[in-house]
């Protein structure tokens, strides 16, 4: 069940206001570097100052404007079966699973290795049976499958595995078409796939203000099919971008709008997530620190932004920069994702199996954090006021020194009143020495094993997994030529 | 006919109606169905379906006491019935508990009351802050197999400690077993002051009773 946040907001109107016009400025002033030269193009013939040589486009506020207007307040995005779908709308909160790392520690030996195959379908396969995780991510490149066909790979695992809605692939035009191939068979053609998107792009502009050629060539292939793309820039704050988390919006926000404004002018109307995995840099190592509280702040102005414009949001959260899950793992994660939540950011990525800067995942933090969402959600449903929970006639019932745990009110209300949690440890001292004094990481690998073990998604139709097998198949032989070539 | 009746009072039982199996007790009786089978045919084998239920983290507390409670009120109506019955109600034992002087949390100690109910012993509840000569005459009067007593400060916890000494002084301590339970008793404290056994939640109780008494299921 999804719910709802925007119960926390921390800029006013006015600040609202101040980063728009900060960021116009910037659009107007500075402007972006394109690498694209079919969008660099299009910007251009909208009436944007284009310098052809440096290949810096200069974007008044009038074509943003148009653009925020042209782009939807609202979409859904579909899982192979059609009845799973996720709204993007109204602060709505989705949680997804962490997206791309390289390594995973290996449930059996505790060890980290080279993520595989074997565990990206595993990771789908968890996501589709732990409830609170709505969308599933290529959460592990598979270091087992050449790059130049891993995707292909990477979507059937996804597809075959679950039937909760996937990532797409946006890196250059061929990858892209190769995803909408395989998604429009699913869907019943390229017609049907673009009145039901199946496939959730990612532009990562290159900050500060830079948008590569590869990532625009899939959002612009992405608008045209209308698959909603993601566009989340990481500035890094001291680094990137400016240090203050003022600046680091203004840019990003720079960045974002820009995007949008090349989605926009590609196809009117092309869904496009407000995105963020900003953070700052830490000046005493030089690695990025995603799971800074900074990064918790910066997602409720990122959502607030979206808001300001009228765009469904994406942020980051429930990453650590911790190797184990542990508690510092426990808090970073448990912090960002209750702010961006909280933010009503409709859409949290990384949410879920992240360590180590998202380049390990791990099985057991993904139960975990499957149990921090749960528990984030019940925050967001708040408290219900009503005549029922009020409960007076309850009370009364019960009197002084009496007992609820014999009323039908308790029973009737205790679902909807109380997250019923799947591993926390909520035994006194003694019954928990007895039951072998776990530790929540050990209740979390039994409970990943168990789920591993005897969870059965539903099937893929024979007939798609034939016709998807032979894309893969068309694939590795363009592939296995151009390689030749 | 009679499978119908045990079977609405076990119905009954695992929807936690109350009404219902209070009215299907009037029935039982009516149509005179021994009221030693209805209970333990019908009702406890409801209470036990769900206990099991609990046990499995299938069912909630909540569940539990309600099905409980659903078996104590039909058990009211059945009593007077047992006594001129010329059936015997085998219950697994008898036992005596009570909140110490003191302490007027009552929860803790009725979950436990409730489960042992339920598993099939025969429990008089004495209720909250019950005083050391209370337990004491309690004693002599129901002579029960067990004394359970419940704490759920660091300040009352020692009042388990008097109970157990004044009992011994009037040489009884050898006639009960004695569980304690609550949040700041423990193992080691139940050792300390010479109880039989500790119930570390309500089901740890239910079993600490059972094997103190040396049933085997």
């Amino acid at each position: 069940m999804e719910s709802k946040g925007g119960q926390l907001a921390i800029l006013s109107k006015d600040e609202l206001y101040e980063i728009h016009s900060a960021t116009m400025e910037v659009l107007e002033r500075v402007g972006v570097k394109v690498l694209e030269p079919k969008a660099l193009r299009l910007l251009e013939e909208s009436g944007c100052i284009v310098d052809i040589k440096e290949r810096i486009a200069r974007i008044p506020e009038y074509i943003v404007k148009e653009a925020t207007k042209k782009a939807p307040s609202r979409f859904t995005l579909y899982g192979r079966n059609q009845k799973y779908r996720l709204k993007f709308e109204n602060k709505r909160v989705h949680f997804s699973l962490q997206g791309t790392a390289v390594y995973v520690i290996d449930l059996e030996t505790g060890k980290r290795r080279s993520s595989t195959l074997m565990d990206l379908e595993n990771f789908f396969r968890l996501a589709d049976a732990l409830k609170n995780v709505h969308h599933t991510s290529v959460t592990v490149k598979p270091t087992d499958i050449p790059d130049a066909v891993s995707h292909v790979y990477e979507l059937f695992a996804g597809f075959k595995n679950t039937i909760k809605t996937v990532d797409g692939y946006t890196y250059g035009e061929t990858i892209a078409m190769d995803t909408i191939k395989m998604a429009s068979v699913i869907a019943g053609g390229e017609e049907e796939l673009k009145k039901k998107p199946m496939l959730l792009g990612f532009h990562n502009p290159v900050s500060p203000l830079q948008h590569s050629k590869e990532l625009l060539e899939g959002l612009m292939i992405y608008a045209k099919y209308k698959q909603p793309v993601i566009i989340a820039p990481e500035c890094q704050a001291g680094a990137t971008a400016p240090v203050t988390l003022a600046g680091l919006l203004v840019q990003q926000n720079a960045e974002i709008l820009s995007g949008l404004v090349i989605a926009e002018l590609t196809n009117p109307g092309a869904p496009v997530l407000y995105g963020t995995v900003s953070t700052i840099m830490d000046m005493k190592t030089g690695n990025i620190a995603l799971g800074a509280i900074e990064a918790g702040l910066i997602n409720v102005a990122t959502a607030q932004l979206a808001q300001y414009y009228g765009l469904p949001s994406r942020g980051t959260g429930g990453t650590t920069e911790a190797k184990t899950p542990n508690i510092q793992a426990g808090f970073e994660k448990a912090l960002t994702l209750l702010m961006a939540a909280l933010a009503g950011m409709n859409f949290i990525y990384d949410a879920v199996g992240a360590l180590d800067s998202t380049l390990t995942v791990s099985y057991e933090q993904a139960v975990i954090d499957n149990e921090i969402c749960g528990m984030i959600q019940r925050a967001l449903q708040g408290i219900k006021v009503s005549d029922e929970t009020l409960a007076v006639d309850i009370i009364e019932s019960v009197g002084s020194g009496g007992q609820y745990l014999n009323k039908r009110h308790t029973l009737e209300y205790l679902k909807k009143e109380h997250y019923i949690p799947m591993i926390l440890d909520r035994h006194g001292w003694e019954m928990w020495e007895k039951l072998g004094s776990k530790d929540i990481v050990e209740s979390a690998r039994e409970e990943a094993k168990k789920l591993l073990k005897e969870h059965k998604p539903e099937p893929l139709d024979c007939s798609i997994e034939e016709e998807l097998k032979k894309i893969i198949k068309e694939v590795e032989r363009r592939e296995s030529t151009r390689t030749l070539a | 006919m009679k499978d119908e009746v045990l079977g609405k009072l076990r119905d009954a039982v695992l929807s936690y109606d109350v009404e219902a199996a209070v009215k299907a007790a009037e029935e039982a009786l009516k149509k005179g169905v021994d009221p030693v089978e209805a209970i333990e045919e019908g009702l406890a084998k409801g209470v036990r379906i769900v206990g099991e239920r609990f046990g499995a983290g299938e069912a909630f507390l909540t569940e539990l006491v309600m099905a409980a409670e659903a078996m104590k009120q039909a058990l009211k109506v059945l009593e007077p019935a047992i006594l001129k019955s010329a059936r015997k109600r085998k219950t697994l034992g008898k036992v005596l508990i009570g909140t110490v002087e003191g302490d007027i949390h009552d929860i803790g100690k009725s979950i436990v009351s409730t489960l042992l109910l339920a598993t099939g012993f025969e429990v008089i509840d004495i209720g909250v802050d019950v005083p050391v000569e209370k337990f004491v005459e309690k004693v002599k009067e129901v002579k029960p197999n067990i004394v359970g007593m419940s704490a759920l400060m660091t300040t009352t916890m020692t009042k388990m400690a008097e109970v157990i000494k004044a009992l011994k002084r009037e040489g009884l301590r050898d006639e009960v077993k004695i569980i304690i339970g609550g949040a700041p008793t423990s193992k080691k404290w139940a050792e300390e002051i010479g109880a039989d056994g500790h119930g570390a939640d309500a089901i740890e109780a239910v079993e600490v009773a059972k094997k103190i008494l040396g049933i085997t299921d």
